[in-house]
């Protein structure tokens, strides 16, 4: 339980701080003001897309890994790459997974040498590196991943509409049984009902990268 | 889970029923020495193709029909095209394709299209309207070989809020997906179901009855784009949102608004933008458009 404690800590994070994936401009441009609406977001993306993209990905890669199926990695990886809607989405999946990539290395994760300095890279293909080498069940790794997810939308909803720490703690509540629902659905899922696009997320994504004043780089 | 159940449901209730009825279309183009022909043509059903004709010397330029009643439950339409080596071809549509009401079966339109060697395919088509209480699935597949370019969009209306018929109960299924010598480079899968909510949803359409999405392979050549031209008209209004992304080696443009003319002449300027620069020939724009 530790190790999923350490992957997931946002003290020692691998840069994922530092991306909103568009959430910046939802804000910036009113359609998130509050509490009410940081949830809509929120929960919405993570039960309409993460859902169906993210989580059934890790899980892909997990059974990858334990296999040793590296055919099955490369397809999935270039399914998952061809997903991401926006230039800032596939770059952040990318420096993310290498940042990943890079800890992993150091400590001594022989697989995830390799995947340092490859452009391929991507953050679920290294967090499924993660769990399958410290043996973390796959539930709890994909719950994890909700989690980390989640905590870092809140936090981007925390330095930028600003919420204070009670509300971020009581939006983290109420998403809880949202990331249940998200694992439920993703770990259930068929090859054939991978992928939704959340088109408000997708356009906030794209247009965020024109946004003229930014604090996070997606 | 509920979104999982649901969707089982009502795959067994498509498979329950035998479909009305199956229309086929098959589409070769090859090149010849002064034009690109029109070679294979195949069809069953009412989904047919006119004449081709040239108004620009040597593409084809052609108006796929679809049926004229519309599209309704049961029913499954089959595209087929492929463009042969160094082929160049231009298909659009001279009306709207509608989805009409289905009570619960689905109303099915598998599009598969292969672009080889260095062909070129410019996809334009006109809107796609959903009505309420449709239940639509388009599959559509681009299969680009090595220096095979790929100009295409789509239109999709939601309802039409102009004469008060709202969507507001149904299912659309879409899903596009391009492979460049059989690796996926996009991948778009949209699930219009009313249930989530997503066509008010701040994360889904912030009730936007319009979505539109054009998609242009750069190959390499993405610094030959006048990337500039293309941002200036970004736009984010209470009336229509515009953006553009550069993803892939593919240029994105997308569209949120209310009206599919409005969609359609922005693509057709991105186009005018694009077409000189990356195929060295003006825009052409097909008269159909304009009536």
């Amino acid at each position: 339980m530790m190790q999923l404690w350490r992957l997931i800590s946002p003290s020692l994070p691998v840069g994922a701080y530092a991306y909103s994936q568009g959430f910046e401009y939802a804000i910036d441009c009113e359609w998130v003001s509050n509490d009410k609406t940081c949830f809509e977001w929120i929960s919405g993306i993570l039960v309409n897309n993460l859902a169906y993209l993210d989580l059934p990905l890790v899980k892909r890669f997990y059974n990858a890994w334990q296999t040793q199926d590296n055919n099955a990695i490369d397809y999935w990886l270039a399914y998952l790459k061809a997903s991401r809607e926006t230039k800032e989405l596939l770059l952040e999946d990318q420096q993310v997974g290498e940042s990943l990539a890079r800890l992993l290395a150091s400590l001594e994760v022989k697989q995830a040498v390799s995947w340092q300095h490859d452009t391929r890279c991507s953050y679920p293909l290294m967090f499924a590196l993660a769990g399958k080498h410290w043996s973390i069940p796959l539930a709890d790794l994909l719950l994890g991943y909700a989690w980390a997810w989640s905590e870092n939308q809140v936090a981007v909803a925390m330095k930028v509409i600003p919420l204070g720490q009670t509300q971020g703690q009581q939006l983290i509540q109420s998403l809880m049984p949202k990331m249940d629902e998200a694992v439920l659905i993703a770990t259930h899922l068929d090859d054939t009902d991978l992928g939704r696009v959340c088109p408000g997320q997708v356009m906030a994504s794209s247009l965020h990268e024109q946004q003229y004043s930014r604090l996070f780089r997606s | 889970m509920n979104a999982i159940v649901k969707e089982n449901r009502s795959k067994e209730l498509i498979n329950a029923k035998q479909a009305n009825w199956l229309a086929r279309l098959e589409l070769g183009y090859k090149k010849t020495q002064q034009k690109t022909i029109l070679s294979h043509r195949l069809h069953k059903g009412p989904l047919v193709i006119q004449k081709p004709f040239y108004p620009e010397d040597d593409v084809c330029h052609s108006y796929l029909i679809h049926p004229p009643g519309g599209i309704v439950g049961g029913d499954i339409l089959e595209l087929d095209v492929q463009l042969h080596p160094e082929s160049h071809a231009l298909i659009t549509t001279p009306a709207a394709s509608k989805f009409y009401r289905s009570d619960l079966q689905q109303a099915r339109l598998t599009q598969t299209v292969k672009v080889r060697k260095n062909a070129v395919l410019e996809w334009l088509p006109q809107e796609t309207i959903f009505y309420n209480n449709c239940n639509a699935s388009i599959h559509t597949e681009f299969d680009l070989e090595e220096g095979a370019h790929l100009s295409c969009w789509e239109i999709n209306c939601y309802g039409r809020p102009a004469g008060n018929k709202f969507f507001n109960q149904g299912l659309v299924k879409q899903k596009v997906a391009v492979r460049r010598n059989g690796i996926p480079l996009y991948i778009d899968r949209n699930i219009i179901d009313t249930q989530s909510g997503i066509l008010s949803a701040i994360w889904g359409l912030n009730n936007f009855s319009v979505m539109a999405t054009m998609l242009v392979t750069l190959n390499t050549q993405a610094n030959n784009v006048d990337i500039e031209a293309i941002k200036e008209l970004q736009e984010h209004s209470a009336q229509r949102m515009i953006s553009f992304t550069l993803h892939n080696d593919l240029l994105l443009i997308r569209y949120f608004g209310r009206h599919a003319r409005e969609a359609l002449a922005l693509f057709a300027q991105c186009w005018s933008i694009t077409r000189p620069q990356l195929l060295q020939k003006k825009s052409c724009p097909p008269r159909i458009w304009a009536t």
